[in-house]
């Protein structure tokens, strides 16, 4: 009887072990999980990343071009940048990815809804970014597989487009005002009073019109005369800024707000001698 | 011979109680790096480009230089690679419940 009962509490106490999958066995399954987890974690901060590099190309670029003339289109992320950078992350964590990121700049004319991961807002003029992810990252270890399609939307609250068009329009029409202005009259005298009247008024509309969207204009000129044998160049030298002090960009680690462009250039316009002195003659008869 | 047989038997009886923490251990320290993972995951989604900005994480993230995510003499962390431009950042969880 005794032996029969040495011999139960031995089974019993065997079936314990047996019971116990070997703690090898249990790795693989627990592994699996856990890549399963990281797999997830991977894509799922997908968007966000990709966002984040997004935000640090485009303002990284307006860092520099901050005080510039603002001639250029700002330049577009390259998604391919973007996946080449994570595979040197993915690649020693066994990750592979399949697919593509795009990117695209738009003007931000009409309102909508900024992805908040992008940290920005949107802003009439502002610098907006599409971004179309279609992608599958691949645990090359347990041949896992997680598929995103994601499609946003965001804007850079530096109004960027409104700074530099309104430059560009400004450029155009005060140019076209001082050209007109000689063309209709002969008196470098009063056309140079008229066009100063003319410009006031010009500048302080646009300013009205700009201020709306948190833009400051300033504007200023001279005028210089630079008298010939028969003929004398009055040559204007222009320079006119936008500032955006709602602007704000990030970089090195600090977040900088107000950013500006600024443009000079000049205008010759050459009026013959003796056209102008008939003018001061019959000016007085016309007056 | 009472005794031997009485000595063995108590080790039988034993060795699964002592085989116990080696069957939790794997689920435990994966447990925790699930968290340390997801956690990572989650401040990445909460604070998207300000990342940029603030060098600093709290509580059981951090943002760092370098990152080494499966090292064992390392404390249990899951690191999320943030490219920039030039060079990046990692979000490292650091493991606890997910």
């Amino acid at each position: 009887m005794k032996e029969i009962y040495l011999i139960l509490i031995a089974l019993l106490a065997a079936s314990f072990l047996v019971g116990i999958p070997s703690p090898e066995e249990d790795w693989y399954g627990y592994r699996g999980k856990l890549r399963m987890w990281q797999l997830y974690s991977e894509a799922e901060s997908l968007k966000a990343r990709a966002l984040i590099y997004a935000r640090d190309y485009i303002d990284r670029w307006l860092y520099r071009v901050n005080g510039s003339e603002c001639l250029l289109d700002p330049p577009t992320p390259d998604g391919n940048a973007f996946i080449s950078r994570m595979m040197e992350d993915w690649g020693p964590k066994g990750f592979k990815y399949e697919g593509a990121v795009n990117y695209g700049l738009f003007e931000a004319s009409s309102e909508f809804d900024s992805d908040p991961l992008f940290a920005g807002r949107f802003r009439r003029g502002g610098i907006g970014l599409s971004l179309v992810i279609r992608a599958t990252i691949v645990d090359s270890i347990f041949d896992m597989r997680a598929r995103r399609v994601i499609e946003t939307k965001a804007c850079q609250p530096t109004a960027y487009y409104k700074a530099r068009d309104f430059l560009d329009r400004i450029e155009r029409n005060v140019n076209a005002i001082v050209r007109s202005n000689f063309r209709m009259e002969d008196n470098v005298t009063e056309a140079l009073e008229e066009i100063s009247r003319r410009l006031s008024r010009y500048i302080l509309g646009v300013r009205s019109e700009l201020i709306r969207d948190g833009i400051s204009l300033s504007f200023s000129y001279n005028v210089n005369k630079r008298g010939h044998e028969d003929y004398e160049d009055i040559v204007f030298t222009f320079s006119a800024m936008t500032f955006d002090g709602e602007a704000e960009y990030m970089y090195n680690g600090h977040l900088y707000r107000g950013f500006y462009c600024k443009r000079s250039w000049q205008l010759s316009i050459r009026k013959s001698i003796e056209v102008s002195r008939k003018s001061h003659e019959v000016s007085p008869i016309n007056g | 011979m009472k005794w031997i047989i009485a000595i063995l038997l108590s080790i039988l009886i034993i060795v699964p109680f002592l085989a116990i923490p080696v069957r939790i251990h794997p689920s435990w320290e994966v447990s925790q790096k699930i968290g340390a993972c997801l956690k990572a995951q989650r401040f990445l989604n909460e604070v998207g480009a300000r990342i940029l900005i603030r060098e600093i994480g709290s509580g059981d993230v951090k943002i760092v230089r370098k990152c080494k995510s499966n090292s064992l003499m390392e404390e249990i962390s899951y690191c999320l690679f943030v490219p920039k431009v030039s060079g990046g950042l990692f979000v490292k969880g650091i493991g606890g419940g997910g």
